[in-house]
């Protein structure tokens, strides 16, 4: 492959060779080249906190600067974009997003979107009568408030509305996850805004009747969908060359088996819905799959159990959870990631012309796809042509030498 | 529910994942010094080009195992066995960690006997 600029100028397949006077040679041998990796549902301001309101507790300042290192973690690991599916404090990611676009700090492309725009008693709003607490939330009630609130976010930089039509029960204080937070007037409200205003349409939506209601209202990201009956399955497969799913299946994965030392046994987690949400999700992600319906791997990464950092775990999921081969999953990461971003003619693969977001990594993801979760495992990262980890010639040099 | 296995079906390997940032929850030590989850990580590694932890071993270096309030941490996955955790574990616990991993691999569900774990 030869890298002009920023972009891919020419692929070679098989034994083609490609010549180019003055150009720097890396030699790769026996390692995997491959387009950067897309996180399709980044909470880049999210702390990996314990409890919802515990982001609201942090001030601005330091806020910013996590969401800073945050960003730099994720390109760390070889996510060269990330697709928001909510801020905490409204212009955060805003603002980090812009930084790095401007060359000023390390990070990913960034999609950005709004924090999670909930309605009283909806995911997210954890005030008391007595006391007020904020978290991840903009709280609006009505289409009025709604209109309002999501063209505020749009005049404030988002690419992205994000909404919670459905509930969960991640959030005490929250309706169900298979209830609905909106009206069909609320939902109706923030997809006019969306729609004029030209921004991508996300949502938090578990239930049946919440996913039926993001495709009527032309939603064209929807997050979960756990429990989907046929007839939104039917609904999915009719949209889906206009949707994409990610069932940010991580963080049910671990809350359900792997939060004991934060309180959430096995007994708490059962309370919480867990086993029976891992269920009904590896029940409708198979489904999806067979549909041919786009989902992406993006799984709530940003709290304490579930840190930012360990995204690429979502891949181990999507194969042994879904049904996905390796190769699927790769597919899903990085040519669906371009195209989530809403740049499928230009990013998230290997391709002449393509933008020049590509990493090397030692080894064969497609025998073992758990090696993305090991930052060593990455021996070049290049964002926009530019390298954010260039090859070691003497790490190269160790491979041809271990090949031998 | 079954806990899904956490380790790809994809290859027949058996994987000892080391956590790099524990301690999460204490300062960073200076820039020439590791954490201790590094230093476990490194002896292990060390170990393994030395022949230690089976033949399908693959070792993993990753930011997190979700046990930070118990550091350090390392875990055992391998494909349809069972994930195991280990905490509270130092440099010196590597030798007993690839001794529990050898003892994994030879197992079909990834049960081990008390007196297999690392001590840490």
């Amino acid at each position: 492959m030869l890298v002009q600029g920023n972009r891919i100028l020419k692929v070679a397949r098989n034994k083609a060779k490609i010549s180019a006077d003055g150009a720097k040679v890396v030699d790769g041998g026996g390692a995997t080249l491959m387009p950067g990796l897309c996180e399709a549902h980044m909470h880049m301001s999210y702390t990996n906190c314990a409890q919802l309101k515990e982001i609201g507790e942090v001030p601005p300042e330091e806020h910013t600067l996590i969401t800073a290192g945050n960003a730099k973690l994720m390109l760390d690991l070889g996510f060269t974009s990330t697709f928001g599916a909510a801020g905490s404090k409204p212009r955060l990611d805003i603002a980090v997003r812009n930084f790095i676009n401007d060359g000023k700090i390390p990070g990913p492309r960034m999609k950005v979107a709004s924090p999670e725009i909930t309605s009283t008693g909806g995911l997210g709003d954890e005030r008391q009568m007595h006391m007020h607490h904020h978290s991840i939330e903009l709280i609006v009630d009505g289409p009025v408030e709604m209109t309002r609130t999501c063209r505020l976010m749009v005049r404030e930089g988002v690419d992205t509305i994000k909404i919670n039509i459905s509930g969960d029960q991640f959030c005490m204080n929250s309706v169900n996850a298979e209830m609905m937070s909106f009206t069909d007037e609320e939902i109706a409200a923030a997809a006019e805004v969306g729609h004029a205003r030209q921004v991508n349409l996300a949502c938090h939506a578990r239930s049946s009747d919440s996913v039926k209601a993001a495709l009527k209202h032309g939603f064209n990201v929807i997050y979960h969908a756990d429990f989907c009956d046929d007839e939104a399955l039917d609904l999915l497969e009719a949209d889906k060359d206009k949707i994409f799913l990610a069932p940010a299946v991580g963080v049910v994965y671990t809350t359900a088996y792997e939060a004991a030392d934060w309180g959430i046994t096995t007994e708490v987690a059962q309370a919480m819905g867990m086993f029976r949400k891992l269920e009904y999700t590896e029940r409708t992600y198979r489904e999806v799959r067979k549909r041919g319906i786009r989902a992406l791997p993006g799984g709530d990464y940003g709290f304490a159990w579930n840190p930012i950092g360990t995204n690429a775990r979502d891949f181990e999921h999507f194969v042994n959870m879904f049904g996905y081969t390796p190769a699927e999953t790769l597919k899903a990461a990085t040519k669906w990631g371009g195209e989530i971003m809403g740049m499928g003619d230009e990013l998230g693969q290997v391709k002449q012309g393509y933008l020049a977001d590509l990493i090397m990594v030692d080894g064969d993801p497609l025998e073992d796809i758990s090696l993305f979760q090991d930052q060593d495992n990455f021996l070049m990262i290049m964002k926009n042509g530019e390298y954010h980890k260039a090859p070691s010639p003497r790490r190269a040099a160790k491979r041809r030498k271990k090949a031998a | 529910m079954a806990r899904p296995s956490s380790s790809t079906r994809a290859g027949n390997w058996n994987i000892l994942y080391v956590c790099r940032t524990c301690p999460r929850y204490e300062p960073l030590p200076p820039a020439n010094e590791r954490t201790r989850g590094a230093s476990l990580a490194e002896r292990v590694k060390e170990l393994v080009l030395d022949g230690r932890g089976g033949d399908t071993l693959k070792v993993l270096v990753v930011n997190c195992l979700n046990g930070c309030p118990s550091p350090c941490n390392a875990s055992l996955g391998g494909p349809g066995k069972t994930r195991i955790r280990f905490s509270h574990l130092e440099a010196d616990d590597a030798a007993d960690l690839l001794a529990a991993a050898e003892d994994y691999a030879n197992t079909e569900a990834g049960e081990l006997a008390a007196d297999q774990l690392p001590t840490g």
